[in-house]
């Protein structure tokens, strides 16, 4: 009786079980119609077909697309970021209409879904393992045709800036994914951001060596107390103090035979290790690092408990605006390049900067319509100022409505460092004809309202570009000269290395915690190294290799 | 049996609907678990290339694995019996407690922690916790030296377990007082005749009759012995403290949730799935066997 009520049950469940399974498998013929409307005419000619890159369309082409919000942009009333001057911009101008299908605040996971149901948007953007997974899948579109017809010169400039992150976009010579960039490689440097009216009080020299930010470190603890230095528990920003040993952690550097090898497990980091576990046994960094996240090391800093702390360019943004405004702007922290030993700038690491990719649905119609909306983009962000008055320029990019086009922009991967050219030239001669972008002119500006009203809002400019030794003044000089060593890891994570998520670099972290701390000797470094490749660092190594070496 | 349902059939039709939620959120997701089998790609859906026991192979492999089950089942373990040994001794004080009002309000304040999710409850612990917090400095006037409470491995984990009953005891003694209210005070009434005191009277009357909600809310907790609190220990630790404080949890999340690594992740699942039924299949055996109760 039972028996068979069971019976019974099993069968209502394969019955139910099966179409949800089915209607989740990915099919050919639900992926060509769902999402593409009927409005994409195949007559839809262009208006002038000589200038490909922006004409516009006689008949309206419909794009679908998928976005996040954009949490800082402020829109005027009405607006949001799936209606905004940008989608009309491209339904006037172009006669392209974009509707947004969802937005999201966790963008990758809802694409995954989107993926795994088969229901994915015309145009997107994605990351590299999801760019890897949709190619495997064959699931996007071959742009390279499209690309090279539609893209406007400028376009073109902007992948030739940066070549690697455009070929990190093909596969077997073919583009699948259009890299969206970076604001340049010259935001990557890393220094020693040292608190200004200490460092003058006591009369300190800058730092020509890591002996010397030891010394500083001591100096500032003599006369203030507390500790000497601001790191966070997961070593990022003591790591960027690595450089002045020669060394570079989480970076992937060739060896002296040419084959690729992990930059945290080379010798030189042991040096560094060994100098930072001395400091902390003279109390110079902080004996509570261990436990502090992000917020936790910047909230000493604004609180003015410590005056240096190892940091990115873009220190004056964060901590940079709540210190000013706690402390006054005499605690203004200037960066400084970090030395090695015999006083020399060290080699800095660049690592891979392109996250995410423009990609287009395999049965979508109008791929290039989506390439005529990137080349309006970067014309509006280069010779906007130039050619469209202040108030077309100012809706279109300011309240952060530069950021609100999702997939629909590349950024000029030399951006900044034209930028920052212009902003210095234009502070040095006061004469701000040469400021070509929307984005030099608020540099410039907010540059001299610091100078001259220490507003503490605007002292990320001044202190990235307007400052006498600015971050990127110091940067300029390690990217014109070349001073620099690039990842070879430079496009998508290969799968095997992936598979290990973050529990190598996990193993080093807590094994180099522990050496810092002192609850392990400095010969503990052999034994982490050694967890670190039979855990996988080896297999790792190798996939790594194989992806990127001899190239 | 027939004739059993027949005259009940109104009771078992109001069971029907959380029956289908069930079946529609619990069973048929059980189609997802062939990717723990698969190296799987999201566009290419279930269709996913098979691997056999590979994801499996993969997890176990990894070093720092059968580490991350030992700090598991140590921290679940203290937290399945302080759970229950805390929130009994609490009721039964709390029952002693003859001020209505009194009662009621402790009841409460217990039950209060219950309610914060362990995103604001980390927030409040690492401020009393750290080096300058309330904790450390009570003990400094004592004239203790200060004490890393989460930075120190030997000390991490019972900073997790205590914190952990701590914020949840409140929800037991609220059961349990329920259990004791249920229990007839003729009862208690009879043992005052033959002369037992309030120690007597809970040994022999109260805790016998008590005993089917302990079992019952141990049985209950033994399925969840391989999670050790994913929400706390992910808020509160950090690399220091992974060598005893990284459960089988948070070390799945940083090697597969964080890169979208969803076949391992279901690996892990599975393996972990299958450990709670045959716990929870094995505790009500044993239940019924040596305190001869049953649940079903």
């Amino acid at each position: 009786m039972s028996k068979k009520k069971i019976a019974l049950l099993l069968s209502l469940c394969m019955m139910l079980a099966l179409p949800t399974a089915c209607s989740n498998a990915p099919s050919a013929s639900n992926g060509a119609g769902s999402a593409s409307t009927g409005n994409e005419a195949a007559d839809a000619l262009e208006a002038n077909p000589s200038d490909p890159a922006f004409s516009a369309y006689k008949e309206p082409v419909t794009i679908h697309t998928v976005t996040s919000e954009y949490p800082s942009a402020k829109y005027p009333q009405g607006d949001d970021i799936t209606n905004n001057v940008w989608i009309r911009r491209y339904q006037e101008k172009y006669n392209i209409k974009v509707v947004t299908d969802w937005v999201s605040d966790e963008y990758d996971t809802k694409l995954n879904l989107a993926i795994t149901s088969n229901d994915l948007p015309d145009v997107f953007k994605v990351n590299a393992s999801q760019l890897q997974q949709l190619i495997e899948a064959d699931m996007i579109m071959d742009l390279t045709e499209v690309f090279d017809k539609y893209a406007s010169s400028r376009l073109k400039d902007y992948m030739k800036a940066d070549t690697d992150s455009y070929e990190s976009g093909m596969k077997d010579g073919k583009l699948y994914g259009i890299p969206q960039l970076h604001w340049g490689l010259i935001d990557q440097s890393d220094y020693i951001w040292i608190r200004n009216d200490w460092k003058e009080e006591l009369g300190l020299k800058d730092p020509q060596s890591p002996e010397d930010i030891k010394n500083i470190a001591l100096a500032f603890m003599e006369k203030h107390g507390g500790y000497g230095m601001a790191v966070d528990q997961t070593l990022d920003y003591l790591n960027v103090l690595a450089v002045s040993w020669n060394a570079h952690p989480d970076m992937w550097i060739k060896d002296s035979s040419g084959s690729i090898v992990y930059g945290s497990i080379q010798p030189e980091m042991k040096d560094a290790l060994q100098a930072w576990a001395e400091w902390y046994k003279q109390g110079i960094i902080d004996p509570e690092f261990a436990i502090k996240d992000f917020s936790a090391m910047n909230a000493d800093v604004v609180a003015g408990k410590v005056g240096l702390q190892p940091y990115y360019q873009w220190w004056g943004y964060n901590p940079g605006v709540d210190t000013i405004t706690n402390l006054g702007k005499e605690a203004i922290f200037y960066p400084y390049l970090l030395r090695t030993a015999n006083g020399e700038e060290a080699k800095q690491s660049i690592s891979f900067a392109n996250g995410s990719y423009i990609v287009a649905k395999k049965s979508f119609k109008h791929p290039e319509a989506a390439v005529k909306l990137l080349n309006d983009y970067a014309y509006i962000v280069d010779e906007g100022l130039e050619k469209e008055s202040k108030e077309t320029l100012s809706g279109l990019l300011d309240n952060d409505m530069a950021h609100v086009v999702g997939a629909f922009r590349v950024l000029n991967p030399t951006s900044d460092y034209e930028q920052y050219e212009a902003v210095s030239a234009a502070l040095e001669s006061g004469d701000s004809s040469g400021l070509t972008s929307s984005g030099m002119w608020q540099k410039y500006k907010n540059s001299i309202e610091f100078k001259e009203n220490a507003t503490p809002s605007a002292v990320g400019d001044y202190l990235q570009q307007g400052a006498p030794k600015s971050a990127f003044s110091l940067a300029k000089k390690i990217y014109d000269s070349g001073n620099y060593i690039k990842t070879e890891l430079w496009g998508a994570t290969p799968e095997a290395l992936a598979a290990y998520g973050t529990t190598l670099d996990d193993i080093l972290t807590e094994g180099f915690t522990k050496i810092i701390m002192g609850s392990e000797s400095i010969d503990y470094f052999d034994t982490v190294v050694q967890n670190w490749k039979t855990a996988g660092g080896d297999a790792a190594t190798q996939a790594v290799n194989e992806a990127y070496g001899n190239k | 049996m027939l004739t059993k349902l027949k005259q009940q059939r109104a009771l078992h039709l109001m069971l029907l609907p959380s029956l289908i939620l069930v079946f529609i959120f619990s069973y048929i997701p059980f189609y997802g678990l062939v990717i723990a089998f698969q190296k799987y790609n999201p566009g290419l859906g279930f269709q996913s290339p098979w691997v056999g026991w590979d994801n499996f192979n993969h997890v176990f492999q990894q070093p720092n694995f059968v580490r991350t089950i030992w700090n598991t089942l140590y921290m679940s373990a203290f937290k399945i019996i302080g759970g229950i040994v805390v929130p009994v001794v609490f009721a039964l004080l709390l029952n002693e407690v003859a001020h209505g009002l009194v009662k009621r309000t402790f009841q409460t304040l217990v039950y209060i922690p219950n309610f914060l999710s362990w995103v604001i409850m980390a927030g409040i612990l690492l401020d009393i916790l750290s080096s300058d917090g309330i904790i450390n400095h009570f003990l400094s006037l004592l004239g203790i030296p200060a004490v890393n409470f989460l930075g120190n491995p030997s000390l991490f984990p019972w900073t997790m377990i205590v914190s952990d009953i701590w914020k949840g005891f409140g929800f037991g003694t609220v059961v349990y007082l329920a259990a004791l209210s249920g229990i007839d005070p003729g009862l208690y009434e009879a043992a005052v005749i033959d002369g037992a005191k309030r120690w007597k009277q809970t040994i022999y009357i109260t805790l016998p009759l008590l005993m089917p909600t302990i079992v019952l809310m141990s049985v209950l907790s033994l399925g969840n012995v391989l999670n050790a609190g994913f929400d706390q220990i992910y808020n509160l630790y950090s690399p220091v403290v992974y060598q005893t404080g990284d459960i089988i949890d948070t070390y799945v999340y940083r090697l597969g949730i964080q890169q979208a690594q969803y076949s391992i992740s279901t690996a892990v699942g599975l393996f972990k799935s299958v450990i709670s039924c045959i716990l929870v299949g094995v505790s009500y055996v044993l239940a019924y066997k040596v305190a001869n109760y049953r649940i079903f």
